[in-house]
């Protein structure tokens, strides 16, 4: 079942994805976007897929694919819609058909949602600039997108579960529904106060910049001062003292800052801060990454930034000590040395199980291990042929693992 | 305090689209697409979405409980349980199509494991929708001696709406423990078991009687004791009664159990047998209603330093004999075994029977003529020729010797 509607709902987001240019094609071109013939198209090719599919089962080739492709393309023209128009989407369905049929968990769904809210936007703009009646429902295709995104995510989480769909169905459709319909409503919430918004964003902009221009204007007025004392006699600078005076004077008596500064200007100054903004946070992402990526590759290090984590610790095992004669502590020793070598090893106040949690390693699948080392080191310095056999065998494993680690 | 210690695994998908979000709606705040621009709208609904993932990553363990009640589970290898595994949302978040991971020891195996290099892991995945509790019942099977509990318990939750996943991590132990017995294998006990001295173990026939216990009256021989006499019957039946009284006799046992290998301190290879033997020994003491008293050479905590089971008998006794068994750790220390001989000397008075299990060596021998001196009898468990049985210590010896 998960399967099936995993297919159901990748495959309605590509078709999405190519309504989205389909429908824009149209709009540029004065036509009238063909949303019910598309719609209909869709569920025939969905429907037929099917179909076949449950006729021909594992024996549907490429060639019963390509009929259909066929079949789509004559309905869709028979529908009214272009040729062309037809013709790509009997091509991209079809595409999108083999692709699943062969790879059924392909997942493009990232890429897919990713280029529709691209592709939209950049056909959107030349609509709105036309003033193309159709301009904003098109990016309503895209909304419709994401929440067959939203809903197919979840509901496929869900099925993955094998206690059964039908068990308690009411409550997990319940579920989606619910926080699918409470994502749109808040975002419609938010949609509807836009203008608010937007209105208090101009208010607070225009005043801001008034204020700046009002507090920087005895500067500009000195500077055109020294300019006109020595090209012009006194009495033309005093009307114009006079004339600049009560302009400012009306300025301040008017209290409509939205003239200040015109829409245009401000949206080229804020495009303008947000590319130069986007610029800074990629260069000091990029910096960020290279340096976490570094420090992974050298691993654990010995120096201030690791000294940091464990207060005054030495690695337990170093040149100075000698190694010990025991065959087991001698083999652990080894193990420690190397791992020490690497900067992986363990310090001097840590168990043997503080530093296998430190590196990330669970203690319990090297239980042989510590029991017969500290039951060595500790306890009597002998152990039986099997016990011996398992705490190498395991130390070696152990090795394996720490040299993952490294990698 | 919360139970689950959270690490993040988050997609950039989301990220992605909420940064060209910001820019939809920056361009939307300039009036050039009209008041109500559907640019606008796509743009507050890649936020609200990605704030919703940002909620939910924050806040989906904030009311979730883990029932980790203390529970004991004891059974026999090859047997069959399941335990329950509790979950409960007390929030609205539903973790929708997540994992649970547990990592357990290996005395037990449940369905649906898998063995990697880290351990021996059981995935299962769930859904717990808000307001709602779960219980998981986790069918498992008892592999070999020992006690198990189940080492890490994790919870992979992914993201609502995909991209990334949260992973749980339960602080502290979970509490279930799981204690298998040891197998019970038999071998043929000596039927020269009677019962010896004076002591409380009732037997039809004894030498040694209880006065105290008395059930019933007969009618008086020459040479009952004055003492005996029931002088109130005597009155009534205008006969002489004596009273009958219950025949006792002592018959304990004091098994001593030698878990370390010949002149090594490590354990035996066959410790697994050794045990096996003991828990058939105390079983058939119990059926018997035999009390008896343990010590095994295994260092433990207390003011006998080495494990050591007081007398006792019955259902309880028992219980507690296997749990001992069940939990020496073959891989842990052993104790020497002349420790155990010098506190059984001093307890054996007590038992006319002593049982030695385990490898015996040379060594033992002066401890155990002591004890037989002290009028125990001692016997060793002897494995010959694919038999096993218990032999007196005398022929024990001689065959060795031959």
């Amino acid at each position: 079942m998960k399967r099936r509607i995993d297919f159901g709902y990748r495959f309605t987001i590509d078709a999405l994805t190519l309504f989205v240019f389909i429908y824009y094609l149209n709009a540029h071109a004065d036509l009238t976007p063909p949303v019910w013939q598309f719609l209909i198209v869709f569920i025939a090719a969905v429907f037929g897929y099917v179909v076949n599919k449950g006729i021909m089962g594992e024996q549907l080739t490429l060639f019963h694919l390509f009929m259909q492709g066929l079949l789509i393309l004559l309905l869709g023209y028979t529908l009214g819609m272009l040729m062309f128009h037809a013709a790509i989407i009997a091509v991209f369905l079809t595409w999108r058909f083999i692709v699943y049929h062969y790879r059924p968990d392909t997942n493009h769904e990232k890429g897919m949602v990713f280029v529709s809210v691209l592709l939209g936007f950049f056909l959107y703009l030349p609509a709105v600039y036309e003033s193309n009646p159709y301009a904003h429902q098109g990016l309503y295709i895209v909304i419709a997108q994401l929440i067959v995104l939203l809903s197919g995510k979840m509901l496929s989480s869900m099925v993955s579960v094998e206690d059964g769909f039908f068990n308690q169905w009411h409550r997990k459709v319940g579920h989606i529904v619910g926080i699918v319909g409470a994502v749109l409503g808040t975002s419609v919430a938010l949609f509807l106060m836009a203008p608010i918004f937007i209105k208090s964003f101009h208010t607070a902009f225009n005043w801001v910049t008034y204020q700046l221009g009002l507090g920087i204007s005895p500067i500009i007025n000195w500077f055109d001062q020294q300019i006109d004392e020595s090209a012009e006699p006194e009495p033309v600078e005093r009307e114009n003292v006079q004339s600049e005076e009560s302009v400012m004077e009306e300025v301040n008596n008017e209290n409509n800052f939205a003239d200040v500064v015109s829409a245009e200007t401000l949206l080229m100054i804020i495009v303008g801060v947000f590319v130069v903004a986007l610029f800074v946070f990629y260069f000091i992402y990029r910096k960020r990454m290279v340096r976490i990526g570094s420090r992974e590759k050298e691993s654990q290090q010995p120096d201030q930034i690791a000294r940091q984590r464990v207060k005054n610790s030495t690695f337990a095992v170093s040149k100075k000590v000698k190694p010990p004669k025991n065959e087991v502590r001698k083999a652990f020793y080894e193990l420690e040395y190397w791992a020490a070598k690497r900067k992986i090893g363990r310090y001097a106040d840590e168990t043997v199980n503080q530093w296998l949690r430190r590196i990330e390693l669970d203690a319990s699948s090297y239980q042989d291990v510590i029991d017969v080392y500290q039951h060595v080191r500790y306890g009597e310095s002998t152990f039986s042929e099997n016990q011996r056999e398992t705490y190498f065998a395991q130390l070696r494993q152990l090795k394996q693992d720490l040299k993952k680690k490294l990698t | 305090m919360k139970q689950f210690q959270k690490e993040i695994k988050s997609g950039r998908f989301y990220y992605g689209l909420a940064a060209i979000a910001l820019f939809f709606i920056f361009l939307s705040f300039f009036g050039i697409f009209g008041t109500y621009s559907s640019l606008m709208w796509l743009g507050i609904l890649l936020i609200v979405i990605h704030l919703a993932n940002h909620l939910y990553e924050k806040h989906v363990d904030n009311r979730l409980e883990l029932i980790n009640p203390r529970q004991i589970i004891r059974l026999y290898p090859e047997e069959e349980s399941e335990f329950v595994f509790r979950l409960k949302q007390h929030g609205w978040l539903p973790i929708i199509g997540g994992r649970l991971i547990l990592t357990y020891d290996q005395v037990i195996e449940m369905d649906d494991m898998k063995k990697t290099t880290t351990g021996t892991v059981f995935e299962k995945k769930l859904n717990v929708l808000g307001r709602e509790a779960i219980e998981l019942r986790i069918p498992f099977r008892a592999v070999k001696r020992g006690v198990g509990r189940i080492r890490s318990v994790r919870l992979e939750v992914p993201y609502l709406f995909g991209y990334g996943k949260i992973s749980l991590y339960l602080q502290g132990m979970y509490r279930t423990e799981f204690i298998v017995y040891p197998e019970i294998t038999e071998f043929s006990l000596s039927n020269r078991l009677k019962p010896k001295k004076h002591g409380d173990y009732q037997s039809n026939f004894s030498i040694f009687e209880n006065p105290t216990a008395s059930y019933g009256t007969r009618s008086y021989l020459p040479g009952d004791p004055m003492n005996q006499i029931h002088w109130k019957a005597t009155a009534k039946r205008q006969d002489m009664q004596t009273k009958v009284v219950e025949r006792v006799s002592q018959l304990s046992w004091l098994i001593l159990v030698n878990v370390r290998e010949m002149n090594v301190p490590s354990f035996t290879g066959q410790i697994e047998t050794i045990l096996s033997h003991t828990a058939y020994l105390c079983r058939y003491a119990t059926e018997k209603n035999i009390p008896y008293q343990v010590l095994i050479n295994v260092p433990k905590r207390g003011s006998v330093p080495f494990y050591s089971l007081s007398s006792g008998s019955g259902k309880d006794h028992y219980a507690k004999t296997l749990e001992t068994l069940a939990r020496i750790n073959s891989k842990g220390l052993t104790t020497d075994f002349n420790r155990s001989l010098q506190y059984a000397k001093s307890v054996a008075s007590e038992h006319p029977y002593v049982f030695h299990l385990g490898v015996f060596q040379d060594d033992f021998l002066p401890g155990y003529q002591a004890i037989q001196g002290s009028g125990s009898t001692v016997s060793v468990l002897n494995h010959q020729f694919q038999k096993v049985g218990l032999v007196p210590l005398e022929s024990y010896t001689e065959e060795v010797a031959e």
